[in-house]
């Protein structure tokens, strides 16, 4: 794996992001081709096809580049710091977590009175939960990790149904309940503007793990001696993965299995290396995600299929194949 | 570059690990660290090199205590072998070695011409050079081994931790093992390495650290460790002693009571 064909695979993923997005921002119920794109491009009038794509698609299409994008660099993260593939946000409990928290900002009206209680109720719990996650599952191996992952996430989802059954009003419950499964419908430009700081803060923090985390693939010793500051690296990941993690979970619900998906199948084309996975992830996150909405638009005429559901069927089987595979380590 | 350990105690919640131990490696010198099954060998490098805390004593680089050293300016100083061989990713082998320039790269970008000469350089000392793009993580023991002493070599560091760099190697590779420190040892760096293969000690080292119990039992030229007193105090074995070519050997014959 040299640079050149580094560079290469960024600028392919750079140009498949690009075309999703614009797809994005055209596909759906009213048709908007390219001349409205261009048109609104250049701010000619105050048309129907500008209020559409400025209030509707832009907000949708940001949204799905940029929770995708967090979702699959956490997963690449955590894979990396954990040197587990199969640790995702969504399967060791986090994303659960960080769902918790934006139902209980939502379900006490917290988040109509200030709004930016969603995402900070959300980062909170889920950095609660890779704190949990880490000290639960600190020398074990790969099966500590997913049973940790369960029991943070039964615990949540335990916490959240209590939320619902208590609820007084059914309405609220249905909302909440849809919020859940995951999707990027409907949301404004608020809600980006609303994470976009715990995104960046996120994505920042993420960036300085990379060439640590390559020191790592030799075990903790040899990282120490190469002289990685192993509680410094903890606490980047942590905190990191814990905003991009709550702040896309706070807006777009539960969406499952980018960050195992996306890094899985990038790692074999950036060399295996940690620090390349990244933003190759990053890239490769938001497009999956671009992609996968744009699909769900195309799909569904009456109620749409929800985003999360179809990132699930997608990388369940994927799961069930990382998991066959890693039978041996199990066994241990 | 003079290591110097003094004094070094690491504590267990219910027992003492190292008491006390002491230990120096010069410049250009090949130290042998000996000792039986929880002698506290590993725990002494890993007390050294940081990567375990110590309970009391210190570690002086040419006089210099290294906790004055900043974590960059520490891994540039000393290379470690650790006894976990594991690789996690399957990295091509050259990735992997190219891992002990970390100290010296900064940001991103590809690596630097002088940390690619290191890496050459590292590869061929280990006679490696043909595993560079194989994957590193389905190597034998022996290459496994290998590239992970020139990952530690390619750090160029005037001082060389190896914990047990021979453990699992079969006799060619562990004579390419001790050739390798040895050359390492002439070209300037002094060696210090753990291992249990008393005949190896004897031939290649030029001084043995016996560690028993967490102590420091004998320090000196290795005949003069080996000797059939400590071989008996602190192995409970008696060695048959013997040369050939002029150099003097022990072998390790028969367990006493």
């Amino acid at each position: 794996m040299n640079s050149g064909s580094y560079v290469g695979l960024l600028t392919v993923l750079t140009v498949v992001v690009a075309l999703s997005f614009l797809a994005s921002l055209m596909v759906g119920t009213s048709g908007i081709g390219w001349p409205d794109v261009q048109g609104v491009l250049r701010s000619e009038a105050d048309t129907t096809a500008a209020l559409i794509l400025w209030e509707l698609r832009l907000p949708r299409a940001l949204l799905g580049a940029v929770v995708g994008a967090s979702l699959a660099l956490s997963g690449a993260c955590l894979q990396g710091f954990l040197r587990n593939p199969l640790a995702e946000p969504g399967i060791i409990g986090i994303s659960s977590a960080s769902a918790l928290g934006a139902v209980v900002a939502i379900y006490t009206g917290l988040a109509l009175l200030v709004p930016v209680a969603l995402p900070l109720l959300a980062i909170g719990c889920s950095l609660l939960a890779v704190l949990a996650l880490q000290s639960l599952a600190r020398s074990g191996g790969a099966l500590t990790l997913i049973l940790a992952g369960v029991a943070i996430s039964s615990l949540c989802a335990a916490l959240t149904s209590l939320a619902l059954s208590i609820s007084p009003n059914p309405f609220a419950s249905l909302e909440i309940v849809f919020w859940l499964l995951g999707s990027i419908t409907d949301r404004s430009m608020a809600h980006f503007w609303l994470i976009a700081p715990f995104i960046a803060t996120g994505w920042l923090l993420l960036a300085l793990t990379a060439r640590p985390l390559d020191a790592l693939t030799l075990g903790t010793e040899t990282a120490i001696s190469l002289g990685v500051n192993l509680p410094r690296l903890r606490m980047l990941v942590t905190v990191g993965a814990a905003c991009c993690v709550g702040a896309a979970t706070a807006v777009s619900g539960v969406i499952g299995f980018v960050g195992l998906v996306v890094p899985h199948l990038l790692r074999p084309l950036v060399g295996y290396q940690p620090s390349r996975l990244l933003p190759a992830s990053a890239l490769g996150g938001a497009a999956l995600l671009l992609i996968a909405d744009v699909v769900v638009r195309l799909l569904t005429t009456e109620s749409e299929i929800r985003l999360g559901v179809v990132t699930a069927l997608v990388g369940v089987p994927f799961f069930f194949y990382l998991v066959i595979r890693s039978r041996s380590v199990f066994a241990q | 570059m003079q290591l110097t350990a003094q004094d070094m105690t690491v504590r267990a919640p219910r027992r003492i690990i190292l008491d006390r131990a002491c230990l120096t490696v010069d410049a250009g010198e090949l130290v042998g660290l000996i000792g039986p099954n929880g002698a506290g060998k590993s725990t002494l490098l890993r007390a050294i090199v940081g990567a375990l805390p110590r309970h009391a004593g210190r570690v002086l680089l040419d006089g210099n205590p290294i906790d004055a050293y900043g974590a960059r300016q520490r891994a540039r100083a000393l290379a470690y072998l650790p006894q976990d061989r594991h690789i996690e990713w399957p990295l091509p082998s050259r990735a992997v070695v190219m891992l002990g320039r970390y100290p010296h790269m900064r940001g991103f970008g590809p690596p630097s011409d002088a940390c690619n000469k290191a890496v050459d350089r590292a590869m061929t000392a280990v006679d490696a050079a043909d595993l560079a793009d194989r994957n590193a993580a389905v190597l034998s023991g022996g290459e496994r081994t290998r590239v992970l002493l020139a990952r530690a070599l390619a750090v160029e560091a005037p001082l060389l931790l190896a914990d047990e760099p021979i453990a699992g190697l079969d006799p060619y590779h562990q004579l390419h093992v001790m050739e390798i420190l040895r050359h390492a040892a002439r070209t300037g760096t002094g060696v210090l390495a753990v291992l249990h293969d008393l005949t190896l000690a004897m031939r290649y080292m030029d001084r043995l650290v016996l560690l028993a119990d967490g102590k420091v039992i004998a320090n000196g030229a290795p005949a003069d460790v080996l000797t059939e007193a400590n071989l008996k105090r602190v192995y409970r074995v008696a060695a048959v002693h013997g040369s050939r070519d002029g150099a003097d050997f022990v072998l390790p014959w028969s367990r006493l009571a």
